[in-house]
């Protein structure tokens, strides 16, 4: 499903962000992938995103060769696989639903597709009654649900979340990871970067570890050890 | 293929509606960017229909003062032939007409009602009217063909004079049409650069309060045109409705125009207007939408990176 081949991102003449990274996940795997600030985790998941293209190696994901991408395909790219953001990104100015609704509305995708799968998606992240609130009007952790319904609602077989808790109290920290875990579950493959070591600990399932922009360490059921 | 197209149908549709809603979120500034343009508009109308009315001024000129070239009475009938063959050679005169000596002296009498005391007069110095050619000129501004020809040594013993203030009087217009046109395009020029700072200052602001939502479009995989197409809509909307206007406010203008403006020629501009609405309109708000769509164009290249 994603697999990293030696891949390096350098910036410049400094030390590599991201040096030999080999990662292979597997369709419907759950990942954390862990390491302290700086040591590449974002750059692993702009890499993913194509926000940023490695200085070698090779990528590939939901086989899409990333070497045989041109400019123009990079939004195709990004529809199939969703992102939730530590900073969740929503748009002020639009209700949950319409924030969720707009992930499809850039696809080009029919009205009646939206109204099919958006109050469907808001129901699995538990926010039904609140479709029409705006993101002021949530909680964080709320938010972040509505974040993470973006992200699903056009059906992505990869999920990236980028410290998705960090900003969240730890009720609300541990009612993403469920819900992320439930995604999980229905078959999405998820690749979740995080600080928080009760989180990896309790989810008890595979950790990769990133120092210094080199894997040092990957385990199928791994703890939280920088 | 149909799905395609139904695909792009909707996202066009959804990039109108954000455009739209643009427009209006940031209503303050679409204000000032219309209204800029509304002027560079109106400035653009007034100069076209000004260059008319001097244009009609000029052509009612060319009518009312045609060009007398007077000839010598002594001039060889075959020379004064000549004459009239080099002047109706010269594209510019559109008629050229002969008057005797005599036919000059009755046209003189009957102007005067063939006073008798005049009659008398005439009869003791005898006929000193001389022969002439009456040329009519299509452009009296630009006559330099035409006095070339006149002024030909080969005709030094036909031509005793032209009156050649009335080339000068029409010159004067001409060049007043010239200076008219010239500083018309330099205001226009002017306005039109300051219309496409103002919105390129317009689009530029509405990128920067949107970054976030920008990237976050880019994020979850928005195309460019998706993510462009609602600044080229506002942009576009400036030159829609400031055309609307201008064209709005220069047909009600020229319809109650009173008649006595028409003393500055100015019903040809009045039938131009009445008789070309929806022209008129249409140019000027497809002028307006080509100017806020460069400015925009230009915003979205120097602010907008959408290559990550």
């Amino acid at each position: 499903m994603i697999l990293l081949d030696r891949v390096t991102k350098s910036y410049g003449n400094n030390q590599a962000a991201l040096s030999r990274v080999n990662i292979h996940i597997e369709d419907r795997e759950f990942v954390c992938v862990i390491g302290p600030s700086g040591a590449g985790k974002s750059t692993l998941l702009k890499l993913l995103t194509r926000e940023e293209t490695p200085t070698s190696g090779k990528i590939i994901v939901g086989g899409i060769d990333y070497d045989t991408l041109s400019k123009k395909d990079i939004p195709y790219l990004r529809r199939r696989i969703g992102t939730v953001f530590q900073d969740f990104k929503l748009l002020p100015n639009k209700t949950v639903a319409e924030n969720v609704a707009f992930a499809l509305e850039i696809t080009g995708a029919s009205k009646g597709r939206i109204n099919n799968n958006v109050p469907r998606v808001i129901e699995l992240v538990g926010l039904e009654g609140k479709a029409d609130n705006f993101p002021r009007q949530l909680s964080g952790g709320e938010r972040q649900r509505v974040s993470i319904a973006r992200a699903l609602v056009r059906q992505p077989k990869v999920l990236v979340a980028d410290e998705p808790t960090g900003n969240l109290d730890p009720k609300h920290a541990w009612d993403i990871i469920k819900l992320l875990k439930k995604i999980n579950k229905h078959g999405t493959t998820v690749m979740l970067t995080t600080h928080n070591q009760d989180i990896v600990n309790a989810l008890n399932r595979r950790v990769v570890t990133i120092k210094n922009g080199r894997v040092v360490k990957d385990e199928a059921k791994g703890r939280y050890q920088v | 293929m149909m799905q395609k197209l139904r695909r792009i149908g909707v996202s066009f549709g959804r990039v109108l509606k954000a455009g739209t809603v643009s427009f209006f979120r940031n209503w303050w500034l679409s204000i000032a960017a219309a209204s800029i343009m509304l002027v560079t508009l109106m400035i653009v109308s007034s100069t076209f229909l000004l260059n008319r009315a001097v244009s009609d001024t000029l052509a009612d000129l060319a009518l009312d003062l045609p060009v007398s070239v007077f000839i010598l009475d002594d001039a060889p009938p075959e020379r004064v032939d000549a004459l009239e063959r080099a002047i109706s050679s010269d594209p510019n005169v559109t008629n050229v007409d002969f008057t005797s000596k005599e036919q000059a002296r009755q046209d003189y009498l009957a102007e005067n009602d063939f006073s008798e005391e005049l009659i008398e007069a005439v009869g003791i110095v005898g006929n000193t009217f001389p022969a002439s050619f009456e040329a009519q000129l299509d452009d009296l501004s630009d006559a330099d063909s035409f006095t070339r020809i006149i002024e030909r040594d080969e005709f030094n013993d036909v031509v005793e004079s032209y009156n050649a203030e009335r080339l000068t009087t029409a010159q004067g217009f001409g060049e007043i049409q010239d200076r008219v046109v010239v500083v018309g395009f330099v205001v226009a020029g002017i306005f039109t650069a300051i219309s496409v700072l103002v919105i390129f200052n317009t689009i530029r602001m509405a990128i920067f309060t949107r970054r976030e939502e920008i990237r976050m479009m880019k994020l979850i995989g928005a195309t460019k045109n998706f993510i462009r197409g609602p600044f080229l809509v506002e942009s576009s909307l400036y030159g829609v409705i400031s055309g609307l206007l201008a064209s709005t406010i220069v047909y009600f203008v020229m319809r109650s125009a009173p008649d006595s403006w028409d003393k500055f020629k100015l019903t040809g501009s009045k039938e131009l207007v009445a008789n070309n609405v929806v022209e008129g309109a249409v140019a000027l708000i497809l002028g307006g939408v080509i100017i806020g769509v460069i400015s925009s164009l230009l915003a979205m290249a120097r602010h907008l990176r959408l290559n990550t």
